[in-house]
Order: structure tokens, then sequence, then C-alpha cells
């Protein structure tokens, strides 16, 4: 100990610069070897730095008294002065169940209920003061109370502000032995309370007594050493034997503490949870917000799920010498959807997700909205679905949350004056901030509101305008494509023919050219040559072998078609694979059936054929290509990326015809991926929003809203439809179209309308055509209606009813 | 009056008007502290402190400053108040830097914190200790007179006590420092 107490000595001569140069040197010499001696100096040093911060406290604390307590705040709103009001007294106590407790600290307490000119009761100093309300002003007495009185706080009895002088009476009782003298009470009934102060505040005009504006609360803040969380602020009420008690005691308004407002959470209840569930990123906040802003309320909004029918149309099956087209009218309007319907009638949905945007950034930082109590608050807005509340909040931030909170009570939202009774202050603001934000606020609600509006009906303006686009592109490839098989057929048919007549050694090199427009065929009774047509044309037809044996000549015809399997390797890499045979000099093509990247078709011998197979690899198209198949029955390819500039060199070695029709092909794949990948990319937004909508627009009525709408749309808008649509019926005309038809109808260009009724079950009846061609399409174009399944009928007012439908039965010829 | 006035009233003149003064500049920070989260009382007690600090530094001859008095308050509190928001884990974002920052404020700023533990540690001696430490370190007295004011037998007794009283201290303050940083400082 003798040593420690001997360094400590050093340590302390060293430190008070008590050493001489010699000595000095050597002790540092020795500090820098000896660690502990270097701590302990460091130690001491720190504690000399921490005895003169003590020694210099009271002077500092003394200087902040004079500061606080020695004179009125200089200069703040003019006027000083004093305030409040019709209540009476105040008291801020603490309730205390023992009296020695209340005995030991120091009390403070405040007059109330005294008649006006009779101040002199208490023996307080009254404060007097006029001030001009329509100035914010603050008061700090000479006590250290501080009064702040926001400006337009006073009001008459009919709510109005008022602008002239109000005249402020304040009395405070800040120590012991003013409450003594002044002989207030500190009894709330019978219980003894601890009081932490009391004041009176008084304010009139001419004479009266003045009210002040529930949303525009005069504040006081009365000095106190600790905080202590139990206070509780006593209304005071004087007795009959001129006793003052304390009633009515209501806890003080918790102080806010702003926090970050980016990490708060102002979605709708649930919507994060219910993006999670969608099996979307909800920790994304960039991605969750525009989600979220995508949402506006209103018909534009709404009407998006209608538009927004996903269509899942197939490729048209190529037909043969016919095409069918139908109902253009009803079924296009379908498929794009109600128009917008600006008509309908606005329906409450819930808060405005660009009002919740307009709040929710930086700007509102370090306001009451900055809290984790405006969060809690922001929930219960959400269901509200009104924003009314909202605007209140943010258009009082210079006000208490719970005086607010009872304002929206009072609007009908029970839930809110629980809040209310938390009686949460608020963020003190700089004097403008509120103004400005409240500007901030409405420019930006509305703006956001407006932008969202727009950006979603461009978007779904576009989308709509799109779908027509494809849906008129899908049709006219659809056609091109019918008249190109429609063509083939023909080829394949003249090239069977001739190469059925050459083996029968007649010299007849394709059907005549001259068409038999006397259409008396039936007549006609060269048998040889019917039957020679009439087998090739069968086999041509059903892609199927003949054999044929003249029965003049014993000679014998043979065609045979035989299967080719391609198998495409990898072929699951690859979407929308299509595989056609090529017969060389047809310029044409043959598409073959299969899935899978197994693909089979049957090739005439009468022809030599190329093998072409196409498909897409995200955005790049993958293509191969086999010249001459030859005998092979199995055929394996393998896929190479391509481009239209190899496509067209591929093709143009064999003809440059061809070549622009594969490339038509191709780039019609192409789109054709794409746009289904629009479709489904809208299809699957379209859910998500409706997904959401319950969510952020959490009004019961939406829902059953919507539904009725829906209902309506289906009640009132569907006409009588092919079951499967549109596409489906075009499938059903071009496969039933295979049948055996007369050979005559190739040379028959033209349209037969057909009229009929769908009635109430969906069967067709009274076919009738309405606009004939020639006999035998007419025939054929009036079964293909009779054979039809059957339909799914009109509805009108909710009940089938039946309706008399037109189709046009389209025959290409050869062209 | 301008800095240099200040300061020197500050070493020579009246003190406490000159604080007075100084108080001033005690609203911008209260604005500051309530916008972040704090309140009037932690307001007052950093502002406190940085007067402590700007008296700490006026005694040494050499101290100029190189901003206005009140930035030199305003950016100790302000430094000082991001500090205690770190350690509550609150805000992390920066609150704005001020145009014209004092010079080695870190450093001043770590050394205080030092100081202010130890000011923590002597607190909680008993009045006698604080007496004596007080009256030896801060007045110069004379082991002897310090021995006869407070009543001990002698130069040696008086030895010993401040001898005990200071590894007390010591022994608070070594605590205190592993317990790491410091809550906000409470006035006295």
């Amino acid at each position: 100990m003798r040593d420690e107490l001997d360094l400590m000595e050093l340590a302390d001569r060293y430190l008070r610069g008590e050493m001489n140069a010699t000595e000095r040197a050597a002790f540092e010499e020795r500090m820098r070897t000896h660690t502990e001696l270097r701590e302990r100096v460091e130690d001491q040093r720190a504690l000399l730095g921490g005895m003169q911060r003590l020694a210099l406290r009271p002077a500092v604390e003394k200087a902040y008294r004079s500061y606080r307590f020695g004179k009125w705040a200089p200069g703040i709103g003019g006027a000083a002065v004093i305030v409040i009001l019709a209540v009476g007294g105040w008291m801020l106590t603490r309730e205390s169940g023992h009296s020695a407790e209340w005995a030991g600290d120091a009390s403070v307490q405040v007059e109330l209920r005294l008649p006006l000119n009779d101040t002199t009761g208490t023996g307080l100093p009254a404060l007097v003061m006029m001030i001009d309300p329509k100035a914010d002003t603050t008061l700090l007495t000479p006590n250290g109370l501080v009064l702040d009185i926001p400006q337009g706080a006073f009001v008459d009895e009919a709510g109005r502000v008022i602008a002239r002088p109000v005249r402020v009476t304040l009395l405070e009782a800040i120590d012991g032995v003013d409450i003594m003298k002044a002989g207030l009470s500190t009894m709330s009934g019978d219980t003894l309370l601890e009081t932490g102060g009391m004041f009176y505040i008084d304010a009139q005009v001419d004479g009266q007594r003045v009210g002040i504006d529930p949303l525009k609360p005069l504040t006081v803040m009365v000095p106190s050493d600790q905080a202590d969380p139990r206070m509780m602020l006593y209304e005071g009420a004087m007795t009959e034997e001129g006793v003052v008690n304390w009633r009515d005691p209501k806890p003080l308004p918790r102080t806010l503490v702003p926090v970050d407002i980016t990490t708060l959470d102002f979605h709708p209840p649930g919507f994060l949870a219910k993006v999670a569930v969608l099996g979307k990123d909800a920790t994304d906040k960039a991605y969750t917000d525009s989600l979220y802003a995508a949402f506006e309320c209103g018909p534009a909004a709404l009407g998006a799920r209608t538009r927004v029918l996903p269509s899942s149309a197939p490729v048209a099956m190529a037909g043969v010498g016919m095409s069918v087209n139908a109902f253009n009218a009803q079924w296009s309007e379908l498929a794009t959807g109600a128009p917008t319907d600006s008509s309908a009638p606005f329906i409450p949905c819930g808060v405005s997700p660009a009002r919740v945007r307009a709040i929710w950034n930086e700007r509102f930082n370090g306001t009451n909205l900055a809290t984790r109590e405006f969060e809690e608050r922001m929930r219960e807005i959400h269901r509200t679905c009104d924003n009314a509340v909202l605007d209140l909040y943010v258009q009082n931030l210079n006000t208490d949350l719970s005086v607010l909170d009872m304002q929206v009570a009072r609007m009908g939202h029970a839930v809110f004056s629980g809040f209310a009774r938390q009686n949460v202050g608020q963020v003190a603001l700089p004097p403008d901030a509120a103004v400005r934000l409240r500007q901030v606020y409405e420019a930006w609600s509305r703006a956001g509101a407006e932008a969202a509006r727009r950006t979603h009906q461009h978007f779904w303006d576009e989308q709509v305008r799109h779908d027509q686009q494809s849906d008129q592109r899908r049709t006219r490839h659809s056609m091109t494509e019918q008249r190109q098989q429609a063509e083939l057929f023909q080829k394949e048919f003249a090239a069977n023919l001739a190469e059925a007549c050459r083996q029968l050694g007649i010299n007849k090199t394709g059907p005549s050219s001259e068409p038999p427009i006397t259409a008396y065929v039936v007549r006609v009774t060269n048998p040889g040559w019917w039957n020679v047509d009439r087998a090739v044309f069968q086999a041509t037809a059903d892609r199927s072998s003949m054999e044929y044996r003249d029965p003049n000549t014993g000679r014998k015809a043979v065609i045979t078609y035989k299967e080719v399997v391609v198998n495409v390797v990898n072929a699951e890499v690859f979407e929308e694979l299509q595989a056609y045979l090529i017969p060389q000099g047809l310029n044409s093509y043959q598409r073959m059936d299969g899935v899978n990247g197994r693909f089979t078709s049957n090739r005439s011998s009468a022809l030599r054929y190329d093998l072409f197979c196409m498909g897409m690899q995200g955005d790049r198209p993958f293509a191969a290509y086999r010249r001459e198949t030859g005998d092979s029955t199995h055929i394996r390819l393998e896929m190479h990326e391509t481009d239209e500039h190899q496509l067209r060199r591929l093709f143009s070695a064999a003809d440059n015809a061809l070549a622009d029709r594969m490339l038509e092909l191709t780039s019609h794949q192409l789109w054709s991926i794409k746009d289904a990948r629009r479709r489904t990319s809208n299809a699957a937004r379209a859910a998500l929003h409706r997904a959401l909508l319950p969510v952020v627009f959490p009004c019961a009525s939406l829902p059953d809203t919507l539904r009725e709408r829906e209902r309506l749309q289906v009640r009132t808008d569907r006409p009588a439809r092919f079951p499967g649509g549109k596409m489906a019926m075009d499938k059903y005309l071009t496969v039933s179209q295979r049948s055996p038809v007369d050979p005559f109808e190739r040379f028959i260009l033209g349209t037969v309308e057909v009229h009929f009724w769908v009635n109430v079950d969906g069967s067709i009846s009274q076919i009738q055509v309405a606009k004939p061609l020639h006999w035998s399409c007419d025939k054929v174009a009036r079964q293909l209606v009779r054979d039809m399944p059957r339909w799914e009928p009109a509805i009108t007012n909710g009940r089938p009813r039946a309706a008399k439908m037109s189709v046009d039965v389209r025959f290409v010829g050869e062209e | 009056m301008n800095e240099k006035e200040i300061i020197s009233q500050l070493r020579t003149g009246d003190t406490h008007k000159t604080l007075v003064k100084l108080y001033a500049h005690l609203p911008k920070v209260e604005r500051m502290v309530c916008s972040r989260g704090g309140t009037r009382a932690d307001a007052k007690d950093l502002f406190q402190d940085a007067l402590i600090i700007l008296l700490g530094k006026v005694k040494d001859e050499t101290f100029t400053l190189t901003c206005s008095i009140g930035t030199y308050l305003y950016a100790i509190c302000r430094n000082r108040w991001q500090e205690e928001l770190r350690r509550r884990g609150r805000f992390t974002q920066e609150l704005e830097a001020l145009p014209e920052e004092p010079q080695d404020l870190a450093a001043l700023l770590a050394q205080e914190q030092r100081f202010a533990m130890a000011e923590r540690a002597l607190q909680a001696l008993g009045d006698t200790c604080l007496e004596l430490l007080k009256r030896f370190n801060l007045l110069n007295e004379p082991l002897l007179s310090i021995a006869r004011a407070i009543g001990l037998a002698g130069e040696g007794a008086a030895k010993t006590r401040k001898y005990k009283c200071l590894e007390e201290a010591r022994k608070r303050y070594r605590s205190l420092l592993a317990q790491g940083s410091i809550a906000t400082i409470k006035h006295i």
C-alpha cells in the first residue's frame, strides 16, 4: 500500500505540474515502461477532469435558473401573455397514499375558479396580460411556467375565432410557501395529493369569458426536476366551504418520440402479409410501395378487372378449302372486354394510397406522423375507409393526437376514443411547418392520385389496344394459314393425280383448268376420270394410301402416304416448337402434328419433302432444316440458334416465294409468343390486383359492389356463345370440313351466310341460308351449322333466352 | 460581444452573466433534440455539459475558437446526441452536417466522455471525500488546513484519506469504463 500511495503522490505531482524538469523526464521514462503507472496517471488525469466538471456544474446550473426564471421570454410572438380559460384551475398532481411522502416533497399549486376580480383571496399575484390572438404567443412566468398560445386559439360562444386582444389572467403557485399562503388544498375528495404545480388561467374579452378551440389547445409546461409518470392533471372545483377540491384526473399527454418515418408501416392492415402469401417479395419496400401505389379508388381502377380477360387463343387449325368467320362483332367484343365504364357510380373503397404516400416520406419526419403512436392509428384509419380521418390528422400537425382522436371518435369511429384515452401529445414543430406540410400533403395527394390514375388508365388502354390488334392479327394469320393449307391441298392433289395418271398411262396432268361452271356434274358419266379423281382426292384429303385399278386398261395406280417421325433434340427447352414438311416445288408447307418434340405426318410418294423445324428459347429463335428427307421414317433434328437473315438464305436456296412465306410464319410465331407472354403477365397483374383489392380497400361494401357489377354484366351482356368461343368454333368448322366434300366446291369462292336460332337449351333450330352461294356450298354450310354442338344460350336479366344468330361460312377456292 | 470578449469574460470576468447569455443558444439545441426523439430535459443536460466543456477549455490560455461560440456549443450537443441516439439504437441516419464544424471535436468529445465518467464516479463518493479532493486538487489547499477543515487528525490522516478516496473513485471509474458507453449525464 505504501508503494501505491507513493505512486499516487507522484502521479498527482506530475499532473499538477509540480515536478522539476529532471524529475519529470525520469517520471515520463518510467511511465513508458510501466504500464500500471501509465494507467494510473491516465485515470487520475480523468478524475481531475471530472473534478473540474463537478466544480463547474453549480455555476452552469445557477446560470440556467437565471436564464429560465429570471425574466420573461423576450420577444416571442409580440405580446407576452397568458392564458387559459374557462374551466378554472388545474393542478398537476400525483396521488399519494401517504402524507409523509407528500410532506417530503416540494409542492406547487395553482388556484382555481376564483371569482375573477377576487384573486386577492389567495394572496397570489395575478399575471394579467393583453394578448393578440392573431399571433402565436409564448409566455414564461417568473416561476418557470411556460404557456404556449397558438394563433387563433380563442373562440367565442359560437366557435368563431376571436381577433380582438384577449385579456389573460394567470395565477400560479409553484412552491410550498405560495401554496400555504394561498390556502390552497391538495385534496381530491378525501385523498391527499402530491402536487407538481397549480395554476389558474382565465381569458376574457370585454369582461366576457371566452372559450378555447379544442383543436388548438393552449399548452402549459410546469417545470419539474424529475418526471413522475404517475402525475395526472386535476381540475379544481371550489366547494361550498371555499376549499378547492381537485377532481376528474386525466393522465398527462404522453410524449411522442418521433422515429424515422420510413421504418413505419402505413400500409393497410394485412397488406404485406397478403403480398407474401401471394408469393411476392414483401420485404422489398420499393416493390411493395409501387404495388400499393398502383391502387387508386374509382371506376377506372375497378374496371380493369373486367377488361383483362386472359385469352388463351390457340393457333387456329388449318382447314381444307374452307374457312369460317363468325360473330365477329360479338366475339371480338367479349375478347376485348367491356369498354371503360366511366359512368359507373363512385364506390367508396378506402383510404387513398396517394394520400398515404404523400405523408409516408422523409418530409414528415419529426412530426406527429413519424411516431409509433400514429402508425397504430394508421391501421385504424385504414379500417374507417374515410380519407377525411387521415386528412384531419395530417392537417392538424400542431395539435395533440389525443384531441384529434377525440374528433375522429365523434365522427363515429368508436375505436378512436380508446386512442384518445391514451392522451398522447404532439411533436413540437417550428411555427410554419404545419402549414407547409399541410400544403405539401394536399398537393401530393392530388398529384399522386392523378398520376396513379393516369398511369393505370394509360397502361390498360394500351393493353386493350394490344389485345384488339392481336386478335385481328391472329384472325388474319389464321385466315392466311387456312388459305395456305387449302392451296397445299390443291397442289398436293394435283401432284398425286398426275402421278396416278402417269401410272395409269393417261395423259392428264391435273384437274381441268376450266371450271365446270355449269355445275351439272352429276351428269358426267366418265367413270374412269371420276373414279380416279375421287380416289386421289380422298387419299389426299386423308393423307392415306390408295390403290386404283382402271377397269378398262387393267393398269394400276398407287399413291402411298408414309408416316415420318421427327424427334427434336432437347425439345423441352423450346417454346412453341413446330415442325413443317415442305413439299418441294409446291411453294407451301405442311404442319406436322405432335407434342413434346415428337412430330408425325404422312408424306405422299408423289412428292419429295424437305423438313423444317423451329422454336423459341426466350426471345431467341432456333431452327433446324433438313433438305430432302428421302425415305427415312425417323429423323432426329438438332436445333440451332438462327436469325431472319439465315432463314432467308436457307429458304431462298429453294424458292423466294417460299422464303417469304416461311419468314412470315416465323415472325408470326415470334410475335405470338411475346403476345402470349404479355397476356399472361397482364392476367397475373390483374389477378394480383384483384387479390390485394380487398386488403387495400377493406370496406365491406366494395367486394359486394364489385360482385354486383360483375353479375349485372353477366346478366345483361352475355350473348349466345359457341362452347369454347370463337376459336373453338373455327376449329370445329375446319375439322368437320375434312370429311368428303364435293370436289367442285374447290372452284367456288364466296361466303354463305346462315341464320339460325339458339334456343334456351342451346339447341339449334330454324336454320336458314340467308345468303346462298352455290347449292353444294349451301348444303355443306347448312350441315355444318346443324351438326354444331349445343350452344351456351344468351342470358338476359339472369335468364336464358332464345337468340337469332348469324354465321358466315367462307369458302376459299383456288386462287 | 464577440467571441474573444466572451472567452475573456469567462476567464476573468463575470462568468455568471456570460453563462446566462450563452443560454440563448439553448433553444436551438432543444429544437434539434426534440425533433430527434429527445426531451427538453435531454437538451438541457447536453447543453449544460457543453457549457462545462467550454468552461474547461477556456482555462487553457491557448484555446481559440475556429467558429462562433453558438456553433461550437451546438456542434458539441449535436455530436453527443448523435452518439446517444446510436446508443439507443434508434436513429441510424446522420444528423445534418454543420458548415463550420469545430476542429478536433471527436478527440475532445472522447476525452470529455472519460471526464464525464470520472465525474459520475466522483459523484458517487461521500461528501467528505468530495470536499477533500476538491480542496486539495482544485483549491490547492495544503493538506494540513484541509485536515482541520474537515475534522481529520492531521496531515498524515488527510493524506491516507485522500488516497482512499481517490482509489475508491478510481475503482468506480474503472468499472464505468468497463461498462462502455455512458448514459446521458444527469445533472446534480
